[in-house]
């Protein structure tokens, strides 16, 4: 089992790594900030102003996994398209102002709450329980390599990306417009 | 050319799904015209599978798309009875359109690549290409559930079982990752090598991931404690949509539980003890569901918990040097038939607007309809488990190899289950056989369905005869 690595060990303050860790302490606090607000906000347009936040701070840990390209397009999908997408279908729907709940159960409060603290415990034992070992070859992110490895070793799924594409496509369709009746 | 024969299937499904929407831009091909097409090329799909049936056990392509398909004896027969379903369900669809509106020129399509995303997930062996065929699948499903916006019970289908499908795609999604943490590699074939040099238990990761990945397959498979949902999305899907996801989508998700299982002995020994308080769990919960329902298609819902249930049994005595999957794969072609059969005969005797969906709505059918109620007789008596039907076969398979793997216990707790499942089948047929009718039964005259209906009746008995070597 590893030791967590004490606090001697971290890096001076006013180091590059130190400003690193910073930097990364902040995403952090960007995520879970933005997940709070997207999960406890009473009206839609705030919790979607959440996600915003939540989804500009998971791009900011594509960044420190090395992979700059993804945190590009995290935040040009995920923060530009879709939640952009998201407030367009609020403001078409018009939801209304108040939050109707049904009536609350007793146990389901609770019970959620026991089955979070599961998962958590669970995800925190594996995390400090496994050898974290560095790949030996380890990616640069670029999207050259992205591009070579999606046409060779995945070209299946590259391929298969595209059905997926057209039955979302035919599905939006048949859904929103009542299809072609014949 | 042996590669091409492999994915020939795909390739027949997707084209045809394609086809068909271009067909449909015709004036000349309108409901009946695309019907017939969506129903023969079901048929041409299940007879390129049955002829590439002796193709052998071996990766496609595994130059080009660097074996991320592997197909074997399994996953062809898999294949064989996901295509049948296909068939049979696109002929209750038939039926039911012409006494149902809302028909939509793309339903036909989607069942087509619903058909093809369900052939690449039993072919699948990596996890991305699992991921992404599981998403085909279920998203021309989610869109057969909803197709039909106005009505309130679809559109409560489709967010209940999109909410919870997202979710469980989510659980793989985190457990794919978790496995490439441990694995270094999604590809089945090397988690097999890693598992082999470092052990199952003492790499964390792996256990993490395989235990996501299994709770989203449990979700997909309906089984406790994710079975909540089947009840309402299956009660609010049209007739024959229901048929189809209780059969085909239950084929697909159980061949691949069988897959990744497959991958070590060392992670199905694992999972055995888990798998076994799930099977108990699962069959009876369907039961306890089952047995308070006065709704026909919720009832066959949760007698689908049920029938799941007993795959589990069949995925617990699985052992992974002997694998053929031949016990679980006849269970699967036997539930498949009788539930597809009770489909189709409800699908036209359902009548206008799904008006006759209760047990009471069934009083005295055979007085009126002799033919109908028999058949339907035969399938619930085959669901039930009664010799010499292909449900009772597919029992006894399942619970001797449960005693052949030493888990007495569980064998005879299926058996119990068994027969607890006679009440709410035996209900049905009382109800037609010994009740006087109050209903005339009138439907609109047609002809495939019922045909379609006899054949699955005559087939119940049919595959009882073929013997299966555990």
């Amino acid at each position: 089992m590893n030791s967590p690595a004490s606090f001697m060990d971290a890096p001076a303050l006013f180091s590059a790594d130190g400003l690193l860790g910073i930097i990364f302490l902040i995403m952090i606090a960007v995520t879970l900030t933005g997940g709070f607000i997207a999960a406890t906000a009473e009206r839609l347009v705030r919790a979607l102003a959440g996600i915003v936040i939540c989804f500009t701070g998971v791009a900011g840990f594509y960044y420190f996994l090395n992979s700059p390209f993804m945190a590009m397009m995290q935040i040009l999908i995920y923060v530009g398209a879709i939640c952009i997408t998201i407030s367009f279908a609020i403001m078409l729907a018009a939801p209304e102002r108040t939050r109707k709940t049904g009536p609350a159960n007793l146990l389901s409060g609770p019970l959620g709450f026991i089955i979070a603290a599961l998962v958590f415990g669970g995800m925190c034992a594996l995390a400090l329980r496994t050898q974290w070992e560095p790949f030996a070859k380890s990616a640069t992110g670029t999207v050259r390599e992205i591009g070579i490895e999606l046409l060779t070793n995945h070209s299946m799924v590259f391929e298969l990306i595209s059905l997926v594409l057209l039955i979302a496509i035919i599905g939006a369709i048949v859904i929103a417009r009542g299809g072609r009746t014949g | 050319m042996q590669d091409l024969m492999a994915i020939l299937p795909l390739v027949a499904t997707g084209a045809g799904a394609i086809l068909l929407m271009l067909a449909a831009a015709f004036e000349s091909f309108r409901k009946e015209g695309i019907s017939i097409m969506g129903i023969g090329l079901f048929a041409f799909a299940f007879f390129v599978q049955l002829a590439v049936a002796n193709s052998g056990s071996f990766a496609p392509y595994s130059g080009v798309l660097n074996g991320m398909l592997a197909t074997s004896t399994f996953t062809k027969v898999a294949g064989l009875i996901i295509l049948a379903c296909g068939f049979f369900s696109a002929i209750a669809a038939q039926a039911y359109f012409t006494q149902n509106k809302g028909f939509v020129l793309e339903f036909y399509c989607l069942m087509l690549f619903a058909a093809c995303g369900m052939l690449l997930l039993t072919m699948a062996a990596e996890l991305i290409t699992l991921f992404i065929a599981l998403e085909i699948m279920s998203l021309a499903i989610y869109a057969l559930v909803g197709y039909d916006r106005k009505s309130v019970r679809r559109s409560e289908a489709v967010l209940k079982y999109l909410m919870l499908g997202a979710f469980a795609g989510a659980f793989y999604i985190m457990g794919t990752v978790f496995i490439y943490a441990g694995a270094k590699s999604t590809s089945f074939r090397v988690i097999t090598d890693v598992i082999a040099t470092t052990g199952f238990l003492s790499n964390p990761p792996l256990v993490g991931g395989a235990f996501l990945i299994l709770f989203a397959f449990l979700f997909k498979a309906a089984a406790f404690p994710f079975h909540a949902w089947v009840v309402d999305v299956y009660d609010g899907a049209p007739l024959p949509v229901t048929g189809f996801m209780a059969t085909a989508v239950k084929t697909a998700v159980f061949a691949v539980l069988a897959n990744f299982l497959m991958i070590s002995s060392d992670l199905q020994a694992a999972w055995v003890d888990y798998l076994f308080y799930i099977a108990v769990f699962t069959m009876f919960a369907g039961n306890l569901i089952a047995i308070a329902q006065n709704n026909l298609k919720r009832m066959l819902a949760a007698s689908g918990i049920v029938h799941s249930g007993y795959l589990i049994i069949a995925l617990v005595a699985i052992q992974a040097k002997t694998f053929t999957g031949g016990a679980m794969l006849f269970y699967l072609a036997a539930y498949a038939l009788a539930t597809l059969g009770i489909f189709a005969a409800l699908s036209y005797l359902a009548g206008e607007e799904e008006r006759r969906v209760s047990f009471d709505d069934f009083k005295g059918l055979a007085r009126v309809r002799p033919y109908s109620a028999a058949c339907i007789s035969i399938f619930l008596l085959s669901m039930a488990g009664i010799p010499p039907t292909a449900g009772f076969m597919g029992k006894f398979y399942i619970i001797a190899s449960a005693f052949q793997a030493g888990h007495v216990s569980l064998a005879i707790l299926g058996i119990v289950s068994s027969i607890l499942s006679m009440w709410y089948y035996l209900r049905l047929i009382v109800l037609m056989y010994f009740r006087e009718p109050e209903d005339r039964f009138e439907v609109a005259e047609m002809t495939l369905a019922p045909l379609g209906t006899i054949i699955l009746a005559i087939c119940v008995f049919a595959i009882s005869f073929y013997p299966v070597v555990l």
